[in-house]
């Protein structure tokens, strides 16, 4: 089985599946001459030719109601946003438009777009290169929204997403791009869209968490089973709709929650959690429910120190989770 | 001109007083040194006698009034002296008001906030003029609740929810447990950790007594050594191994209501399997039998109905964590002993040959560690080695069954209408009916089944 990172898993999702369905377009700012400025499409537009592969203007509104008019007639379309800064002009042709065409259409017509974008902080981005823009899309009911943490479930739900008759929108941590790499099946294959993964199993403490987060969670993990911590992690892999199952097995099993995400910590989805939590497995909770998340303050920073100072890293998780251990 | 009575300082700390008791009325003679009034400061009540001969003309300080030392409380003078008004007010104002016991005052605001929190203003000190209760004094008390409740005092107990919902399922008393939380919470962990130090000891309690005795009957057993001759007509005396089987067996009918189950499982592709294995187990050193693949395939029928695996207990069922299968051996001199292989579910076909092996050689040579013949969940018994086809064994105290495999024989069979013949095996569980129902047992033993007839897929993984 070849080993790919996570960019070429995400490269491979495209390619297989518009290898074998002759349908599937993908357009994007940069996407087709250059192949992606993360070389997510590379190849692409040499295999596929210039009617498949499509570079758009600089438009993030265009490109997803682009993508959503060659949809409805069965074509169904990948939407690159370049990077998830960009894509507030385009929330309306998502919220509005993408989300709703069951509704307006009594279930005649669905929206079979993937929106991917890259996302998150850590590369010295700045303003416009670092944010998480999860939180927008995880309240509205008809979207879908997937954010995978490893190059196997990066490629599965990929392909999954473009199968999937609704609007998928698809945050790849763009720090996770090329650090992370492991065994990935050639070929079409597909994981759960909204299905959660047990990345480790535990009994004392939950993390529950998603995208580079996940790898700083098992990293914390490691360091806290030297005390004899035992921390169960789960990878939730889609945003909307919440595995909620898994979340309160988890709950269950442990009774001590810590939700972790790189998302601002104030209207993250770490507050969903904890209120579903709260709500349905409040005689299980041996603690009160704990939040990780990025200050409250805008935006990421462009300093390297004080970039540093703003994200969450291994030793900060193992920290709480110690916390939480000793309540 | 009226002398003024001052209320004395009666001792060098004490600033008040209360006037307890008047001796004399307004207008009577009072002469010099006479006994005018009580006082009473802190614990002491002591009666002040009068500074002046005259006419006690005004009384200023009433009973049960406080006043300070210095305030005028009493104004003796010739009966003919008019008190003049200003004089009065004056000396009146030097004294505090009456409005409880102590005589305290407390601002209307003080009060209707007392009054609303509950907070007694006895105890409440002053500091408005002249010891006046006022509004910050009354939000000092409540402030200071506050903070009194936040450090838990020794007798209240934060409990979780968690912990709430163990603590009532399990009838606990929490001031059992010591608790290894913050500031000494009880937490969900030390409760868990209290119910199984307590089912532990239960657990021994039960099965104590009997394994010391087969372990020590067994480790003699094969000291002695010589076989036993039976003749006709005579006693055999009872050795402690024989002695302490009967008493267990007994004993286990008694205590559960045994019902034994049969069912027939096809050996075919467990023989298959053993033919191609057995040469390689025997080249890493193992013999490979029948028993590991009864054994394996019991240990995942158990994962899969954790009621089999169980014990009854006081007020409940526990479901043991552990997948612990012994073995039921037979040894020489009729005895019988029964080794654990513990957490059976996690070995591979190997790694149960391996403990299959050790485990009988080792009770055979009476080599046994009490360890390894405690902790057993569920045993297993092969009676069809020596030809019996099916039985009704009985349950290894505390478990909740035994499984009885009988002898692997060539039957003719009918299979989808065509007469076949096979290696075919009955599998006698015997189980406790306060346990399990007829059908919990039968899905376990189908289980078992199944496992060994799809022996084909199972890899022997290392």
């Amino acid at each position: 089985m070849p080993v790919m990172t996570y960019i070429e898993a995400i490269r491979s999702a495209m390619h297989d599946v518009m290898a074998e369905n002759d349908r599937v377009i993908v357009l994007g700012e940069d996407i087709a001459l250059k192949g992606g400025v993360f070389l997510a499409t590379d190849g692409l537009l040499q295999r596929f030719g210039e009617d498949r592969v499509i570079d758009t203007p600089i438009a993030e509104s265009s490109v997803v109601g682009l993508a959503i008019g060659a949809a409805l007639h069965g074509v169904p379309a990948i939407a690159e946003i370049q990077f998830a800064d960009y894509i507030h002009p385009a929330i309306d042709q998502i919220l509005n438009e993408a989300a709703l065409f069951r509704y307006r259409s009594n279930g005649e017509w669905t929206c079979p777009i993937v929106i991917r974008a890259p996302f998150g902080a850590g590369i010295h981005g700045g303003l416009y290169h670092s944010q998480s823009s999860e939180a927008l899309f995880v309240s509205t009911p008809g979207l879908k929204v997937v954010v995978p943490s490893t190059p196997y479930d990066a490629k599965g739900l990929l392909i999954a997403a473009i199968f999937d008759p609704d609007p998928v929108v698809f945050f790849e941590h763009k720090q996770l791009y090329r650090s992370i790499r492991e065994e990935v099946p050639e070929g079409v294959y597909t994981l759960p869209i909204g299905k959660a993964k047990i990345a480790r199993a535990g009994n004392q403490i939950s993390i529950f968490t998603y995208g580079l987060m996940v790898q700083y969670c098992l990293e914390a993990a490691e360091i806290v089973a030297q005390e004899g911590i035992n921390v169960e992690v789960i990878d939730l892999r889609t945003l909307y709709p919440l595995d909620k199952e898994a979340i309160l097995a988890s709950t269950v099993k442990t009774g001590k929650i810590l939700i972790v995400h790189e998302d601002n910590l104030t209207g993250g989805i770490g507050g969903e959690i904890s209120a579903l939590i709260a709500e349905y497995a409040f005689e299980y909770l041996d603690a009160p429910i704990r939040r990780l998340g990025s200050p409250d303050v805008p935006p990421v920073a462009f300093n390297a120190d004080l970039e540093k100072f703003y994200m969450l890293n291994p030793q900060k998780i193992a920290t709480s989770i110690q916390e939480l251990a000793a309540y | 001109m009226s002398n003024k009575v001052e209320m004395p300082q009666l001792g060098e700390s004490v600033i008040e007083g209360t006037i307890i008791r008047w001796l004399k009325k307004e207008g009577d003679r009072v002469e010099l040194y006479e006994a005018l009034l009580e006082i009473e400061t802190e614990k002491v009540t002591v009666e002040v006698s009068s500074p002046f001969s005259g006419y006690l003309l005004k009384i200023l300080a009433p009973e049960n009034s406080v006043a300070k030392a210095g305030d005028t409380i009493a104004l003796i003078g010739a009966s003919e002296d008019n008190v003049s008004a200003s004089v009065v007010e004056e000396s009146l104002s030097e004294v505090r008001g009456i409005d409880d016991n102590r005589g305290a005052s407390i601002s209307p605001v003080a009060a209707r906030m007392a009054a609303e929190n509950k907070v007694n203003t006895d105890q409440v000190k002053g500091t408005g003029t002249g010891g006046r209760i006022t509004k910050k004094d009354i939000e000092a008390v409540i402030q200071t609740r506050h903070i009194s409740n936040a450090e838990l005092d020794p007798d209240s107990v934060l409990i979780s929810p968690i912990v709430g919902k163990l603590v009532a399922q399990y009838d606990i008393n929490l001031k059992d447990i010591v608790g290894s939380g913050q500031r000494g919470r009880v937490t969900k962990q030390d409760i868990l950790a209290h119910i199984q130090t307590n089912l532990r000891q239960e657990m021994r309690q039960i099965s104590s007594v009997s394994e010391e005795q087969a372990l020590r009957s067994s480790q003699s057993n094969n000291v002695a050594g010589e076989p036993i001759t039976y003749i006709r007509g005579t006693k055999i005396l009872l050795t402690g191994m024989r002695r302490s089987i009967a008493e267990h067996m007994v004993r286990s009918k008694r205590v559960s209501a045994h019902v034994t189950t049969v069912i027939e499982t096809d050996m075919t592709w467990v023989i298959e399997h053993r033919n191609t294995y057995k040469e390689e187990f025997a080249s890493r050193g193992e013999k490979l039998t029948i028993t590991p693949y009864i054994i394996k395939a019991t240990a995942t029928a158990l994962l899969q109905h954790p009621l089999v695996n169980s014990s009854w207990v006081d007020n409940g069922i526990y479901l043991h964590y552990e997948i612990n299968i012994g073995m039921a051996t037979a040894l020489d001199n009729n005895g019988l002993i029964v080794p654990v292989i513990s957490n059976a579910d996690e070995k591979s076909l190997w790694g149960i040959a391996k403990a299959v092996n050790d485990l009988s050689e080792r009770a055979r040579a009476g080599r046994l560690s009490r360890d390894e013949i405690s902790r057993g969940t569920f045993t297993v018994t092969n009676h069809g080695v020596s030809g019996s086809l099916f039985a009704t064994p009985i349950i290894n105290q505390p478990q909740a069954a035994i499984l009885g495999v009988g002898k692997i024989s060539n039957r003719v069979i009918a299979n989808d209408g065509y007469i076949s013949i096979r290696p075919m095996c009955y599998l006698s569980l015997t189980f406790d009916h306060r346990i399990l129902d007829g059908a919990g047992a039968d899905h376990f033993l189908q289980s078992v089944r199944l496992s060994l007839e799809n022996w084909r897929n199972n890899p022997v993984a290392e």
